[in-house]
């Protein structure tokens, strides 16, 4: 490409769009100390049956919310899942996890078969001219949203009661039960906070077509962009997402690199996850892989 | 750490020695890989397996398969593929006074469907059957379903080729396990009648195995001739989806524009996943591209018509997946104009044979709505048995194999007249053209548009 | 009789049986399920590489089929032009594999669980799309071919005479590996296992002794691969995917990564119960019913199906000491994981 400013506003685009995943990924891990491997799969079920009911003829502003639901009520049935292995180590956990992404990839397939479904975008077609190429509605709609929900959560965790709860859980489970929070219902929160941004993240992303595998393999990027945000911090994730879309859509522009554009995302997420995870001395991330 | 001796014992020198070494291998190998895949690359651009006797054909004949294609199943080619054994003049596996097993492998389930052509195939047996069989004889169909899993599809081959005891494969679809299984069924002597649309150039190769289709290349030439002819582009430009057999397409296109002298021409790759297509209208629309023939699937054909709509570009399109109702529906406005081919009969048409094929479709799976698959299923099927009434009483493999191979200017209705010969199983090079006009592809091609005349 | 003789007798029963049934079962059943046994004896070796790195040396690794690939096409160039004799062409293969392994372990020296977890996966998909998804190396959809060695006079082109071959194979992997675990090399690795520090404290060199681990585990799903691509005969990249390694990882995990019999289960579970319930269902409801039974079983015991074998065994010996007369026999060990 030939300006460098189309470039950028695209990274901008990719860049919410890895955030806007990394969201429910952090949370959850925050809050339960589970790393959800299945992430993108609950997504891409959201996305999936937002599809059938739009086929419905069911509008889509009331779909989406319908496909929400659902997406709450996987998250608690996870939740509930996972109980029996809440003193089992965190590897176990996240095997569990993987074992989820494998059910849930199999039950679209079951159900909806594998052709990719054709995912109506929420927002009107068409798009803001900008610096000599249009960006559209739903992009601007991503960056815009995925915004909305990092401010919002960020307030949601500090200034409510669950949300306080779901923090104090996260940075010492034994001590908040002392304090006699209900560490039982605060997981089951997070939980479905996580899956319901899952699943907003998937009816959001998959416009016009969702397939069983993109979005189960974005979460790779999520945790790559969730790792820039130091795993802790929202707004930190949200930058971090961004500085990984401009790191992939960058270098993808660039005339050399172009015949292997696809091949970028995931190299440069292994990268930097293998960079970060590497140079982190002693922070408290390395101090909890150790429980592992 | 501990601390480390200053000197390296002796297993240490063997580790690395060793690690020296399969660091060697691996180069050695990915660049031996390379060089193979493009070797059997190279031959397939150059041509297809074999030329068609249809006169002035013009194409030239493969390069380094080192094999004359028209001297049959007794020389090696550039794959190392040998002289298989032939099926013997007395193998009736699969014939009995009243019955003829035939089978197939179809991926109904896992991470493809093509159970319609399943369909297509039934109800053409069915018909068959419920009108006494052929030459007296019942038609026993036996399918398998791989589930998209190639040691499933493997073991269910080899369950209907030597438990079963099928005669024959006919309208075969089971991609990935079709791939991994063709020096299995070759060494076999199992005839396979008809195959995936999905399928490769290796099928084109085993003697036994009869696709009735053009070659992805072929496929790709009579694109690129109509874009550059018919449609007049001054600067054509095709996006193939990363995968082999669109490749293989979009490499007959360009060949097909060398061929005819189109210089200012631009190929894109497009990744399978998620690809995003707005960098890619701004590139061509700023260096003046008129005409763009899209080898996609259909969400990534989706994906491009709403990126170029939503930059306000309008090129002609030809798009082949463009029949789908989900590309027309989602499209937008810029599907109207587009330019579908269709490589055999459409089967919404009123040709014959399509009647009778909706017919039988409605009589016994009324709910199917993917014809065009479903077709897939019924040609083969129907040539097959057209064929084996020919050989009367006597129902042997090889005679069933040496009649295909003898196939001169045969009809069967659904693609332009072929003659088939050993080494030469490509049908004829022709397509028909459609346009999308009101939420329809309908047939502009009165007659058959071939790539030789 | 003590209470290790017992265990000894009950285990060298059970080893008995399966071997007897992994030489009798190919002459029983139907001749096409010789080909689900070769699978079923290719996937054990994959999962014997998950057991040697994760249950031996606590490693985890979610990049397997990456190092099964590398042996996979390795094997069909050094069999194909080069001319490599089957043998010698089988571990060259392993030994292809070993430096993606080392590769993939350089991230084991810092991290541990969970974000060794990551590392690996990133891995995994970084090759897959940089090296795999390549089609001008591996032949996209057609794959690379292979064909059955022909040794000692003896044409392997039947599935059943490769099995004997593949079995063959495993038995000396397995032979090696419980070598490996009673030697020096096994305390070393069982000591980082059970406890990195202090193993370092110890003396016990852990990047190197996590390095061999990584290569040798490498080095087994390298001959796999080899094996199962002269199987199959031919091979396309979908083979090794990050979702392969997935399901590699978990259905070893759930089998039991503590032991070589739960990487003989994980072969069976993984080839021969689909197979054999395929008839009955429908291919996708099929996988979802296994899906959630694998879920359900590792959340009921972590510690593998093995795991829960070794706790029968426990009960049955100890019913038997009681039996027996025998003061009650102290509450067993749980011998490994």
């Amino acid at each position: 490409m030939r300006s460098i400013g189309p470039v950028l506003i695209l990274g901008l685009a990719t860049g919410s769009i890895y955030a806007l995943t990394a969201l429910g990924v952090v949370i959850v891990y925050k809050a339960t100390g589970v790393l959800n491997f299945a992430h993108g799969a609950m997504g891409m079920v959201a996305a999936f049956l937002f599809s059938s009911l739009t086929r419905q003829a069911i509008p889509t502003l009331l779909a989406a919310p319908v496909a929400l639901v659902f997406s709450a009520a996987l998250g608690v049935a996870v939740a509930y899942g996972l109980r029996p292995l809440r003193r089992a180590p965190r590897l176990t956990r996240a095997i569990f996890m993987l074992g989820l992404l494998a059910l849930l990839q199999n039950l679209a397939t079951a159900i909806w078969g594998i052709r990719p479904r054709i995912v109506p975008s929420l927002f009107p077609s068409g798009g803001v001219k900008i610096i000599g190429f249009v960006l559209g509605y739903d992009q601007v709609g991503i960056i815009v949203i995925t915004l909305g929900l990092v401010g919002g959560l960020s307030a949601f965790f500090r200034y409510t009661k669950l949300g306080v709860g779901i923090r104090a859980v996260s940075s010492d489970q034994d001590a908040a039960a002392l304090q006699g929070i209900n560490v039982t219902r605060i997981t089951v929160v997070a939980w479905v906070l996580g899956s319901v941004l899952a699943g907003i993240a998937g009816i959001l992303i998959s416009t016009p077509a969702a397939d069983a595998f993109s979005l189960t393999l974005l979460v790779i990027q999520a945790f790559a962009a969730a790792l820039l945000g130091r795993l802790v911090s929202l707004p930190a994730t949200f930058v971090g997402g961004i500085v990984l879309g401009l790191l992939t859509t960058v270098p993808a522009s660039l005339e050399i690199l172009r015949p292997h554009a696809q091949v970028i995302p995931p190299v440069v997420s292994f990268l930097l996850i293998v960079g970060i995870l590497m140079l982190r001395s002693e922070t408290s991330l390395i101090a909890r892989g150790n429980e592992a | 750490m501990s601390r480390r001796s200053p000197r390296l014992s002796f297993r240490d020198k063997v580790f690395f020695g060793a690690l020296a070494f399969s660091l060697l291998v691996n180069v050695w190998a990915v660049d031996s890989l390379r060089t193979e895949v493009a070797a059997l690359r190279q031959a397939q651009r150059s041509g297809s397996v074999g030329q068609v006797p249809i006169g002035g054909d013009d194409l030239q004949p493969l390069e380094s398969t080192g094999a004359d294609p028209a001297a049959g199943p007794t020389s090696p080619g550039a794959t190392g593929v040998r002289a298989a054994d032939v099926p013997a003049a007395t193998d009736r596996t699969g014939v009995s006074k009243g019955t003829i097993k035939i089978g197939a492998v179809i991926t109904q389930s896992g991470l493809a469907d093509q159970t319609p052509i399943l369909r297509g195939l039934s109800a053409w047996i069915q018909h068959v059957n419920a009108a006494g069989g052929v030459n007296g004889r019942k038609i026993e169909l036996i399918v398998e379903d791989d589930g998209t899993d190639t040691s499933r599809g493997s073991a269910a081959l080899r369950k209907l080729v030597e438990n079963d005891k099928i005669f024959a494969l006919v309208s075969e679809c089971a991609p990935l396990t079709d791939a991994q299984n063709v020096e299995y069924l070759r060494k076999k002597g199992v005839p396979v009648i008809g195959s995936c649309v999905l399928g490769g150039e290796q099928f084109f190769k085993n003697p036994y195995q009869f696709p009735l289709r053009l070659t992805m290349g072929s496929m790709g030439r009579l694109v690129g001739k109509y874009v550059a002819q018919d449609m007049a582009a001054v600067k054509p430009a095709v996006i193939q989806l990363d995968h082999e057999l669109l490749i293989e397409m979009g490499d007959g296109v360009v060949a097909q524009w060398k061929k005819m002298g189109v210089k200012d021409y631009t190929v894109e790759t497009a990744p399978v996943v998620n690809p995003n297509f707005t960098p890619t209208v701004i590139r061509m629309r700023g260096e003046g591209v008129d005409n763009v023939s899209l080898l996609l699937d259909t969400a990534s054909t989706i994906r491009f018509l709403q990126a170029a709509s939503q930059q306000g570009w309008n090129p002609k399109l030809v798009g082949v997946v463009g029949y789908d109702e989900e590309v027309i529906r989602y499209g937008g406005a810029q599907v109207e104009g587009m330019m579908v081919p269709f490589y055999s009969q459409p089967v919404r048409g009123s040709y014959p044979i399509m009647k009778q094929f909706r017919e039988d479709m409605q009589r016994y799976y009324p709910g199917e709505q993917r014809l065009e698959l479903a077709n897939n299923g019924y040609h083969p099927a129907w040539v097959f048995t057209d064929v084996l009434a020919k050989l009367g009483d006597n129902v042997t493999r090889r005679r069933l194999i040496d009649a295909m191979d003898g196939l001169t200017n045969y009809d069967d209705h659904v693609i332009p007249p072929y003659t088939l010969r050993p080494g030469n199983h490509e049908t004829v090079r022709a397509c028909k053209w459609a346009v999308i006009k009101d939420a329809r592809a309908q047939v502009v091609s009165t007659d058959w548009y071939y790539l030789e005349r | 009789m003590s209470e290790a003789e017992l265990r000894r007798r009950i285990r060298l029963g059970a080893w008995g049986a399966a071997g007897f049934l992994a030489i009798v079962l190919p002459f029983v059943l139907p001749a096409y399920w010789s080909f689900v046994l070769v699978s079923a004896v290719t996937t054990s070796i994959v999962a014997l590489s998950i057991v040697v790195l994760t249950g031996l040396v606590g490693q985890i690794s979610l990049c397997q089929a990456t190092f099964v690939g590398f042996g996979a096409y390795a094997s069909a160039r050094l069999t194909g032009d080069a001319n490599v004799p089957f043998l010698i062409a089988l571990p060259l293969s392993g030994l292809a594999a070993v430096p993606i392994g080392l590769l993939a372990g350089v991230p084991a020296l810092r991290l541990r669980g969970l974000y060794l977890a990551i590392a690996t996966l990133g891995f995994g998909a970084a090759v897959q799309a940089t090296i795999f998804g390549n089609s001008t190396i591996t032949g996209g959809i057609s794959g690379v071919s292979f064909e059955r060695p022909k040794m000692f006079g003896l044409d392997f082109a039947g599935d059943r005479s490769f099995y004997f071959l593949a079995l063959a194979v495993l038995v000396l992997l397995i032979v090696f590996t419980v070598n490996v675990r009673r030697g020096k090399t096994g305390r070393a690795f069982a000591a980082i296992r059970d406890g990195e520090v202090a193993a370092a404290a110890s003396g016990v060199s852990l990047a190197r002794y996590k390095m061999m681990a990584f290569a040798l585990s490498a080095f087994f799903a390298g001959v796999g691969g080899a094996l199962f691509g002269h199987a199959t005969l031919s091979v396309n990249s979908s083979s090794f995917d990050v979702f392969q390694s997935i399901t590699f990882v978990t259905i070893t995990i759930i089998a039991g990564v503590g032991s070589v019999a739960g990487a003989l289960l994980a072969g069976m579970l993984l080839n021969i119960m689909p197979k054999a319930l395929s008839g009955i269902l429908p291919g996708n409801i099929l996988l979802v019913i296994l899906s959630t039974l694998l879920l359900v079983q590792l959340a009921v015991a972590p510690e593998g199906i093995v795991g829960q074998m070794r706790q029968q065994e426990d009960a049955v010996v100890r019913w038997i000491l009681r039996r027996r007369g025998a003061p009650d026999a102290p509450a067993p060990v749980l011998e490994g994981r």
